[in-house]
């Protein structure tokens, strides 16, 4: 009687259990639409070009930093399409106060930059594609120019490609970004995204009169700032083992709070780095609405 | 109500209509009573309950990055719920509300909102527990099933459909399980998870066989097997420039069997599970098997302990949807070797179970130096020594025909090969902890700890080569003093020291208790050692709380440090926070 009670409820049981099971015969994928890159990319319409990027590390507290900027934009515009600055504010310069000064332009990937790097909020600070110039990677002002012009006189070895697409209902831009490497190059690799924006107004410390006044530059107007990453702060791994005949393409779909930023001023920026040293071997930088 | 589950593509008309049903036998249970007998219940019901409530409001605080924009505007938030069973004679009901609104920063904002996320209807006899409702489940050690509910982490992977408990004879058990897992607030679709099954015996033959009844040595064993179903046979991953279309299965199953021995003060527990192959998210689309094996050995007698343990994790994450990878739908536990520290600089860095693999061993000895002996002195003197040791598993490589290489984990390939009872040379994490307990005398007693923790940060917590291991000393003193029956004061000073991370730590707490009902704190921790000096912060905290029998109000104000809460190897990230915190708990 008992063991016919157990054979009732578990021999269904054990059937129905057992039935419920798939196990997966090889081979378990088919490569479906191929190398899609090659049908899509003409790498022969991209100009080999290195370019380079500046980081300007500021805040609006910081009294010599607008003298900076108009360094930076000056080499920006003297090796036009070459040089991309980009506005890293962050540290305790850059913390946001009260009144005219209550803007926060700081984001997470900056904060990070800015302590892993040791820039320690003493500003203005840069970094040439984060590669050490005479020792050190953290340059003054001063010496960004011939920095920047050692920079530029490098071999290209990855080139780039960005294409976006912004959705204004979603307010989502939808960019994919293309790498191909010019050769074999030993090591890993990483890619990182951010969101840069223009035109954001408010006020500055200033105590050069001869960039505008002082102390005080009202109704500033903040340019190239760093909004955030896309990917971390340090991005994510584009490939272990580089293979130059690849195209690496990576998909993002990015939401622009509209309430936060302007689409129109907005640009999405993307370099590839060493994964080991974090040096920026190139750049792109696209803006999110081109009308 | 904002959950609602629809079950639309599955035939089981028996269960929609009890599922319809439900909602008048709840009212029918709770609202008979009161009709019949006014205010009176009918005799021999009984009515339980509990209620929490953690509500904060949140503060700018510019040191901490804590601004408006992270706030987002919602400077008020809170969690709350309240759970009644009702049971009469054979049947039990029961139901919890919720709310979220908003939810506390650090819980995922798919929470917000409020509803009934969990009910049920039990009845139970001698042989027979049917279940009908959610219900929380656990077979064995978890390995291949277990649901629960974690407040504090915002966990719950609580099954809604059906459970069946059977005891044919004294001795044996059979356990069934049928039903969908719980995600936020997001209604069952057929496209959105899986629909969970399984079975678990278990057989206790001391029970079972007269003879063996009061022998001094015990044994149980089991098994248990669980399936999930997904719908969806084929699915297109993006590799590099290169898509693939993958074959999926429908039917995940997994399996176990366990062995339970006890003879006198020994007792030794093992469990092995495997599962079938599982590709998913998380273990990026491979279709290698999963297996696992946890084991314990434990010696106990009176005033000392001994207790060893071994886990080894291959490719274990089970959930019943294979693109998450939070901690959402986990349909399986793999319990947690190494300690859960309680005191909050021994617990800055707390260990998160690896899915992927890992190979853990744990030891603990603990010994009572009895009263009035040298080391005892006249109250007695506990001494405990803890260690664990988690590293990576083994993995080697293989070849994969389609792309020509040698890899590991490329995606809709067997993955790697594993040396399943090998270490691999990466540490994840190791704690050595010595704690000693003493009362000095009727006034004073002590809690005395050394930590020496090893926490590989990137691995624990998902980052990429961005912080490395990280070495720490720490050191508790935790001393109490009974000022009179009514009062006592009870102070923790604590120290931690690192060179990596955000370096040194210093914390301290002074208690103040008029029992029972009154308490008031204050407490700080001190990141003193940080190598930027802008953050070299204080995290101090006012506390105090009231209780009225089982009824607790609490008020603190102060600042929260970010870091990482686990509980029992699963975790969530905490964010930096600072503010008013009000926490009311009851139950009745």
């Amino acid at each position: 009687m008992r063991i016919s009670r157990i054979l009732f409820i578990t021999v269904p049981l054990v059937v129905l259990l057992l039935s419920s099971c798939d196990k997966i015969k090889t081979p378990y994928a088919t490569s479906k639409h191929g190398n899609i890159i090659d049908t899509v990319m003409d790498w022969d319409t991209v100009v080999p070009l290195k370019r380079v990027l500046l980081e300007d590390y500021t805040g609006h507290k910081c009294v010599n930093c607008p003298e900076a900027s108009l360094i930076a934009h000056s080499l920006e515009a003297s090796n036009e399409g070459k040089l991309i600055v980009l506005a890293v504010h962050a540290g305790y310069q850059a913390l946001p106060g009260t009144g005219n000064y209550a803007a926060d332009y700081r984001s997470p990937a900056g904060e990070a930059w800015n302590v892993d790097f040791g820039i320690n909020s003493i500003n203005p600070q840069g970094m040439v594609d984060r590669k050490e110039f005479d020792g050190t990677r953290i340059l003054s002002k001063d010496v960004w120019g011939n920095d920047v012009a050692l920079a530029l006189n490098e071999t290209p070895q990855v080139l780039m490609m960005i294409t976006n697409a912004y959705y204004t209902n979603a307010s989502e831009v939808k960019s994919v970004i293309y790498s191909k490497f010019q050769s074999a190059l030993p090591g890993s690799y990483h890619l990182t995204v951010c969101i840069v924006e223009d035109s954001l107004i408010s006020d500055q410390k200033n105590n050069n009169p001869n960039v505008g006044t002082t102390p005080d530059i009202h109704d500033y107007v903040f340019m190239d700032v760093l909004r955030g990453t896309v990917n971390g702060s340090y991005g994510e791994v584009l490939t272990a083992a580089v293979d130059p005949y690849l195209t690496y393409m990576g998909k993002f779909s990015i939401a622009i709070d509209k309430t936060k930023r302007v689409a129109k001023n907005c640009w999405i920026l993307a370099y590839v780095s060493k994964s080991d040293t974090k040096e920026i071997i190139q750049v792109i930088k696209k803006k999110v609405i081109t009308q | 109500m904002s959950h609602k589950t629809s079950y639309s593509s599955i035939n089981f008309s028996a269960l929609k209509k009890l599922y319809a049903l439900f909602p008048s036998l709840l009212f029918l249970l709770f609202i008979l009573p009161f009709l019949t007998h006014g205010q009176d219940l009918i005799k021999g019901s009984q009515v339980s309950g509990s209620f929490q409530a953690d509500a904060q409001y949140y503060l700018k605080d510019s040191k901490m990055g804590i601004t408006d924009s992270s706030i987002d505007g919602q400077l008020t938030r809170m969690n709350g719920f309240t759970e009644i069973n009702y049971s009469f004679k054979n049947f039990t009901a029961g139901m919890r509300f919720e709310a979220y609104l908003p939810p506390l920063v650090g819980f995922d904002p798919k929470y917000q909102g409020y509803g009934v996320p969990y009910w049920f209807l039990n009845y139970k006899n001698d042989k027979l527990e049917i279940t009908a409702g959610n219900f929380y489940e656990q077979f064995g050690n978890g390995l291949t099933l277990r649901t629960w509910q974690e407040w504090t982490l915002g966990f719950d992977n609580s099954l809604r459909g059906l459970r069946v408990k059977f005891t044919p004879v004294n001795g044996i058990t059979l356990k069934g399980v049928w039903g969908v897992q719980r995600n936020y607030w997001e209604p069952y679709s057929d496209n959105n998870r899986g629909i969970v099954k399984g079975g678990d015996l278990d057989i206790f033959l001391n029970d079972l066989f007269a003879g063996l009844k009061d022998a001094k040595t015990k044994i149980s064993f089991g098994g248990s097997f669980v399936s999930d179903y997904q719908r969806g046979k084929t699915t297109d991953i993006l590799v590099d420039t290169m898509i693939y279309t993958l074959k999926l299965p429908e039917n995940v199953a997994m399996y176990s069997g366990r062995l339970n021995l006890n003879v006198g003060g020994v007792n030794f527990y093992t469990e092995y599970a495997h599962k079938i192959n599982d590709p998913s998210s998380i273990n990026k689309y491979i279709y290698k098997d999963g297996n696992g094996i946890f084991t314990t050995l434990s010696y106990s007698q009176k005033g000392l302990g001994i207790q060893g343990s071994m886990k080894i994790i291959d490719n274990m994450s089970y959930k019943s949807n294979r693109l998450v990878t939070n901690n959402q739908l986990d349909i399986n536990y793999l319990p947690s070797i190494t300690k859960q520290h309680t005191y909050a600089l021994a617990a800055m860095y707390p260990y998160a179970t690896q899915p992927m693999g890992e190979f853990g061993v744990a030891g603990t000895f603990t010994y009572t130096f009895k009263r009035n002996t040298k080391l005892g002195g006249k109250s007695g003197l506990t001494f405990a020594v803890n260690f664990s040791n988690v590293n990576s598993l083994s993995k080697d490589s293989i070849y994969v025909s389609g792309i020509n290489e040698t890899t590991i984990n490329q995606p809709g390939t067997l993955g790697y090969k594993t040396n399943f009872f090998t270490p691999g040379k990466e540490k994840y994490y190791q704690d050595l902890n010595i704690e000693v307990d003493k009362k000095f005398s009727k006034r004073w007693k002590g809690i005395f700890m050394y930590l020496y923790q090893t926490y590989n940060k990137d691995v624990v917590e998902g980052h990429l080569n961005e912080y490395g291991i990280i070495y720490s000393n720490i050191g508790i003193a935790d001393i109490t003093c009974n000022l009179t029956n009514r009062f006592s004061l009870r102070g923790e000073f604590q120290g931690l020291w690192t060179k990596q991370d955000k370096g040194n730590w210093a914390a301290g707490l002074l208690e103040f208790t008029i029992a029972p009902q009154w308490f008031f704190s204050i407490q700080d921790q001190w990141n003193y050692g940080n190598s930027d000096k802008n953050l070299q912060l204080h995290y101090y905290l006012f506390s105090a709380g009231y209780t009225y029998n089982t009824s607790r109000i609490a008020l603190s104000y102060g600042r929260q440090r970010e870091g990482i809460l686990c509980v029992g190897g699963v975790c969530r990230y905490v964010p930096a926070a600072s503010g008013l915190t009000l926490t009311i708990t009851s139950s009745f």
